[in-house]
């Protein structure tokens, strides 16, 4: 090759590699920053990796991705491999339509399959537990367990699913590369058909199998919408934990367990690349481990060693799906579903330890999100922690279940301005979480002067550096304040001209993105000059960009609350109240408002918050901060909490807010 | 006394009309029917008023796939002229990225494309801003990289890139020799022999890369609301709104699945016929 | 008188510490059918690459025309290859197979002299469709590669190479994969080809028979050196060294002393023979053809030795006598039996000598011969014991 030539192709190499691996070294690097950021650099530390091992919820979703992938991957290659060689065997016509229904799942985008396999399962689910409720009062000598939901087992038939067409098409090309000879030779030399197999065959397509098998390992680790359609509430493979957490700020912890992910992985690859190397160049032919195994298996005691293992490997799958789908668990376990960075995690790691229950802990990007999840099945929580309307649609529609206050002793501690809302009149079925206010949050540096009107989220003033609500009630609510409408109108023409309004200044480029919250790196990096949100998250952004404020909008705004419900079919009832119980206590109240900046609506946490702030940080408790917090009445005042909608209105809402995002 | 080998494969088959076949067929029905159960086509009427939505994802995807065809190209043709150790060590590098989670990887793109990321502190630093608005008279203090159509097609392609280059790969490194020799031999000059022996027996990797990049980036969700700022939908969106996201509408999430399960049954079609199909994409 | 074409001048060439080519000088003559001769390894195919510009020699020249060609490439010489294995375009048809060298040339345009055309689609279909005619392939034109038998495969890489009226032809083992009866006949066609369009063919095989077939002049090599160019006449009657006589036909080779010219001395016998030139009482190797032996009564031999195979050979028969422990292997229409004793005779002109090289005493003994015959008459079932 000429010099110039080689320079431009080592080149154009380089440029490759360097793209394709800019992110992963920035996601390294900033795995030893010492503050959470990932563009600012503060320091060296090995905090994260140390915060890493502590982190329950990621360490269980790390142990659950290798598991599934581990388990899917074993499962999909040894029956790929005689899947393969089944195809192999069959004549031309039958090969084709079976190799192509086979290359489907390979083939088909991922959202799809994950769709398909979803409404799969949720339609099974609701077959079965017909099947089983008629089973069980026609006999009663086994009894069939009623509810199946999504969870692991479904999470591993998705991935064994997809995996085993890239073992098959792995397998496949060996197995045609594969002399028909060379099994006519062995059994001519004497061996019987599974010896032939076993020293023949498998030799030959062995590299096609490691290969396969790799292949679908690092499909399953990687996958993240099959898992997110099918995995239900109670496991959480690492993307969908991911998944959660881009929306708002991904701890560097994450970046710390994909760093050691990647290590190890690159450290793997590259030992065995080299002992291949190494091999061919000496000449070995197999490895002799395998050859002393391959004799071992020859014996006939090894022969029934083989089978018995064959049948145990079976039997133990069968026991692992229906054991792990949910049915029964010998743990106590709660699933909780919650928002983004809406608890203090230490929390959860507490009441683990104090009850020994596990806590799997997810969470939605909105109210609307959450209702679909429910409505389509995928989400069997225990408890959900939805926001005030949003509670009474699930009323309306009697999904929620009648808690048990007696088990709930701390609802006594709740401030009595805060029972028997609107939405709970009577009391029934919700204990409150957390409360606060919409507003503006701003970049001081980045506006003329300080911000005190909604005018600021429609006008062409800061076009471009706005960012906006991502959900159709709070983006509405806005617009709905500005023009001084109730934020419960079922006037269609009040409603329109808000929507127009969004629309107009939409058209007009005056948001930069519609957020929920990916609107905390926005704000903290200086990225954008403003968004509607709420006061909590303002306060945590504070602490990564001193030079943001907070206004409640002269016009008024939303104050809501957030109150934990259970849902009616809750398999965990009684885990479900212990959990309720100790979030609401004082401690974990405390504990809680520190950590994600909410208000409280126990009576004593309230009181003494300001006291328990000092105590914390050595400095007394601005009061203007308090007052963000906890909006004193006046503010209250200006503001209006939401009530469900009717049907209708709820339609229009959809339907305009699916206009919008054209 | 050979047992009957294509009996191997009947498990397998019934796992597939079980989990693969059943579900698709559920989707089916779903796409064809109400929220009350009856039969409509509805549902397949109310997308024409998406078409925007369609045709923007088109769009993407097939500006994605071409920008990947012409960078994935030249890597894998470079790449095959390469020593052996160097064709390995290539191979575990560019299949390597695959092993951060693909939501990290777009993630890590924002901290480098934002307004005040890596690259525009970088361009802020050396004055190439600050040269641009000399040149252009704007008054920039950033370039705007985030939230536009480029950010989400350059995901894509950072995503899926490598599926471009290791069908195209595996089909060049395994052309014979002695052709490109033959071809030389006859009076065909470097790019004579590129262009009439090299690119054509190369199309069937070309054509699986394609469709490899293709299809997923016309589905994808989450690297449009991560990269595009979820202004502009794209199908992958829409589908997941109807399901999980803020509206719920599980009829006409399937009806546009099974419009993105018909383009890749066309895109199946047309590679079986002339690609040398996923057996090369997927060798390591 | 035919003048040099291609002159290879010290050449020299080295695979990873291995000498591969070692200082060989070569002239190829225009017209010439010239076979590189030589078992695997010995050098043949990688003097027909450097020739064909697709191997750069470590050192030396290579001369085309009186021209140093070594630096220029390959789709710039006029020589053509058939290669190996055909090499034949999977991706075009029989026509475009052959027409692709005539698609690749480029004229002066004879309406502006300054730019370069290419030739006109006519004359490449005339030519294209000619070259098939003659090897005998027409009608073939739309055929796909892969529907064509080896040899048709092998008739289509031939009328490639040729259409584009190279000076030389390089043949790369090109029979090697078809079977007897065709390797035959093609063999007799590629000379006719070959006088019939009249240009040099650098043939290369390790198949002696087929050189001897085919070639004006053979050159037999071994590790990397010529060992000895000639006719083929040459090569057979008078081999050089104890390699040559053994790579072509059967010899045997037995140590001589040169007592004077035309009188050699084997087993303390004396032979008169034709060849002379060598220093009195000079150790040689002798070389004698097994069908140059003829067999006769006990007292009438020159020499006497005991039978100790007899195989049928259809032709003729395998006869290995043993003479003092050196075993001979005789070619004759005459049948005799295992066991007995006999007598040999050789004519003057039966009997050829060659100086000593470094290859005396590995060839020319059947003994290794005799044993695989000896294993096969062992392995086969007793049947009525004798044979006759």
């Amino acid at each position: 090759m000429k010099k110039s030539g080689r320079f431009g192709s080592r080149s154009l190499m380089a440029l490759v590699f360097l793209f394709l691996y800019a992110p992963i070294l920035l996601l390294i690097v900033f795995s030893f920053n010492k503050g959470n950021s990932n563009t600012v650099w503060t320091g060296f530390s090995l905090d994260w990796y140390r915060s890493l091992f502590q982190n329950r919820l990621i360490m269980r979703s790390v142990y659950t991705t290798l598991l599934v992938s581990l388990l899917a991957t074993a499962i999909a290659t040894v029956a790929g491999t005689f899947a393969a060689i089944g195809f192999y065997s069959l004549r031309r016509r039958s090969r084709t339509v079976l190799s192509t229904v086979n290359n489907i799942p390979m083939m088909n985008a991922d959202i799809v399959t994950g769709v398909a396999m979803c409404l799969f399962f949720v339609a099974f689910f609701a077959f079965w537990s017909g099947f089983a409720g008629w089973f069980n009062r026609v006999q009663s000598i086994a009894v069939l367990p009623e509810r199946l939901t999504l969870g692991f087992g479904t999470l591993l038939i998705a991935h064994v699913t997809f995996n085993i067409p890239y073992v098959i098409l792995s397998v496949g090309p060996k197995l045609r590369q594969m002399d028909r000879n060379l099994v006519d030779a062995a059994q001519d030399l004497g061996c019987t058909w599974m010896q032939a197999f076993w020293k023949v065959i498998l030799p030959e397509i062995k590299p096609g199998i490691a290969s396969g098998a790799l292949t679908a390992f690092t499909m399953s680790v990687d996958d993240f919408i099959i898992s997110y359609f099918t995995a239900g509430s109670s496991s959480s493979t690492l993307s969908m934990t991911i998944y959660g957490m881009t929306k708002k700020r991904v701890t560097p912890e994450i970046n710390a367990v994909s760093t050691l992910l990647f290590v190890t992985v690159l450290a793997l690859l590259v030992i065995v690349n080299l002992r291949e190397a190494r091999a061919e160049r000496s000449g070995e032919a197999r490895r002799p481990v395998s050859r002393k195994l391959t004799r071992l298996l020859d014996t006939p005691r090894g022969r029934m060693l083989r089978r018995g293992a064959a049948i145990a490997l079976a039997a133990s799958f069968l026991v692992a799906v229906v054991l792990l789908t949910g049915a029964t668990n010998a743990q106590p376990v709660v699933n909780v579903c919650s928002w983004g960075e809406y608890i203090d995690e230490d929390l959860i790691t507490q009441f683990e330890e104090e009850t020994g229950i596990i806590v799997n802990y997810q969470t939605a990007e909105s109210n609307e999100a959450l209702y679909s999840l429910l409505k389509s099945g995928a989400g069997d929580y225990d408890v959900i922690v939805p926001s005030d309307y949003m509670i009474s649609q699930l009323i309306e529609e009697d999904m929620l279940a009648e808690l048990d206050y007696g088990q709930i002793p701390n609802y006594a501690l709740i401030s009595d301005r805060f029972k028997g809302l609107t939405y709970d009149p009577q009391e029934r079925y919700t204990v409150p979480y957390a409360w606060g206010t919409v507003g503006i949050i701003y970049n001081e540096t980045m506006v003329d002067e300080p911000v005190t009107s909604w005018s600021a989220m429609f006008d062409s003033q800061y076009a471009g550096n706005v960012l906006m609500f991502r959900n159709s009630r709070d983006a509405m609510a806005t617009a709905l304040s500005y023009l001084g409408y109730s934020l419960n109108t079922t006037s269609e023409a009040e409603l329109r001209e808000a929507f127009q309004l969004l629309k107009d200044a939409k058209n007009q480029g005056v948001y930069q993105s519609f957020v929920m919250d990916e609107i905390f790196q926005k704000l903290e990096g200086g990225n954008a000059a403003m968004g509607a949100y709420y006061a909590g998250d303002y306060l945590t952004m504070l602490e990564n960009n001193e030079d943001l404020r907070f206004v409640v909008p002269e016009e008024g705004s939303n104050w809501f609350m957030d109150a934990m419900c259970v849902l009616k079919d809750a398999p965990h009832k009684d885990e479900a109240m212990a959990w309720i119980n100790f979030i609401a206590s004082t401690e974990a109240n405390l504990a809680n408002m520190d950590y994600i900046w909410y208000a409280s609506p126990n009576q004593e946490a309230l009181e003494q918050y300001p006291a328990y702030y000092e105590e914390l940080y050595g400095e007394p408790l601005d009061p203007e901060m308090y007052d963000i917090i906890a909006a004193p009445q006046e503010v209250l005042d200006r503001c209006e909490a939401y009530l469900v909608l009717p049907l209708e209105t709820r339609k229009l809402y959809n339907d305009l807010w699916t206009e919008l995002g054209i | 006394m050979k047992p009957k080998l294509s009996r191997f494969a009947i498990p397998y088959v019934i796992w597939m009309a079980l989990f693969v076949v059943a579900p698709i067929v559920l989707v089916v029905v779903y796409a064809f029917s109400s929220d009350l159960g009856g039969f409509t086509l509805e549902n397949f009427s109310r997308m024409g008023t998406y078409a925007v939505v369609f045709g923007r994802s088109f769009k993407l995807a097939l500006i994605a796939t071409f920008i990947c065809l012409l960078i994935g190209y030249p890597v894998s043709y470079v790449m095959s002229k390469e020593g052996e150790k160097f064709q390995r060590a290539a191979m575990v590098l560019i299949m390597l990225p695959m092993w951060i989670n693909f939501l990290l990887r777009t993630y890590s793109w924002m901290s480098i494309l934002e307004n005040n990321g890596l690259l525009n502190q970088l361009f802020q630093k050396i004055g190439l801003i600050a040269l641009y608005n000399r040149v252009f008279g704007t008054e920039l203090s950033f370039f705007p990289m985030m939230n536009t159509q480029g950010a989400v097609v350059l995901g894509m392609v950072y995503n899926y890139l490598p599926f471009m280059i290791l069908p195209i790969y595996s089909v060049i490194v395994k052309l014979d020799g002695s052709l490109v020799e033959a071809a030389r031999d006859l009076g065909a000059d470097g790019l004579n022999v590129f262009r009439r022996v090299i690119l054509p027996l190369s199309l069937p990797g070309v054509l699986s890369g394609i469709t490899m990049v293709f299809v997923p980036s016309v589905s994808t969700f989450a690297i449009s609301k991560m990269l595009g700022g979820g202004t502009e939908l794209l199908l992958g969106d829409l589908i997941e709104q109807q399901f999980l996201g803020g509206a719920y509408n599980p009829q006409l999430g399937a009806a546009i699945s099974l419009v993105m399960m018909v383009i890749v049954v066309v895109c199946m079609v047309v590679m079986n016929r002339f690609g040398e199909g996923e057996e090369q994409a997927v060798m390591l | 008188m035919s003048k040099e074409l291609i002159r290879l001048r010290d050449l020299c060439m080295a695979y990873d510490d291995e000498l591969v080519l070692d200082h060989l000088n070569l002239y190829i003559n225009d017209k010439e059918f010239l076979t590189l001769l030589g078992p695997s390894g010995c050098g043949k195919t990688t003097t027909l690459r450097i020739i064909g510009g697709f191997t750069t020699p470590g050192s030396g020249d290579v001369l085309f025309d009186g021209v140093r060609i070594n630096d220029v490439p390959p789709y710039k010489r006029q020589i053509n290859t058939v290669f190996q294995k055909y090499a034949l375009f999977p991706h075009l048809n029989v026509f475009e197979n052959v027409a692709f060298g005539l698609r690749m040339q480029r004229r002066p345009d004879p309406s502006d002299p300054k730019r370069k055309a290419k030739l006109p689609e006519e004359e490449i279909r005339e030519r294209v469709l000619e070259m098939l005619e003659a090897v005998s392939l027409k009608g073939f034109e739309n055929r796909r590669t892969d529907a064509l038998s080896g040899g048709q495969q092998q008739r289509v890489a031939i009328a490639r190479a040729l259409v584009n009226r190279p000076k030389v032809l390089l043949l790369d083992e090109p029979l090697g994969a078809l079977d007897l009866k065709l390797r035959k006949d093609m063999q007799i066609e590629l000379k006719r080809i070959q006088q019939q369009v009249g240009i040099t063919f650098i043939y290369v095989t390790h198949d002696q028979e087929e050189a001897l077939t085919m070639s004006d002049t053979i050159v037999v090599m071994d590790q990397g050196s010529i060992q000895q160019i000639g006719t083929p006449e040459d090569i057979y009657n008078e081999p050089k060294n104890a390699f040559v006589a053994d790579f072509i036909g059967e010899s045997n080779i037995i140590d001589g002393i040169m007592v004077r010219d035309k009188l050699v001395q084997m087993y303390g016998r004396q032979f008169p023979c034709l060849d002379g030139g060598f220093a009195e009482n000079e150790a040689v190797d002798v070389v004698i053809r097994p069908e140059d032996i003829d067999i006769v009564p006990v007292e009438q031999g020159q020499l006497t030795g005991t039978v100790t195979n007899v195989t049928f050979k259809g032709m003729q028969y395998d006869i290995i006598v043993d003479f003092r422990g050196f075993k001979w292997l005789i070619q004759t229409t005459d049948h005799s039996p295992v066991g007995a004793r006999i007598g040999i005779k050789i004519d003057p002109d039966g009997i050829h000598v060659m100086k000593k090289s470094r290859y005396s005493g590995l060839y020319g003994d059947y003994s290794s011969f005799s044993d695989e015959y000896d294993e096969l008459d062992a392995a086969e079932p007793e049947e009525g014991g004798d044979e006759t």
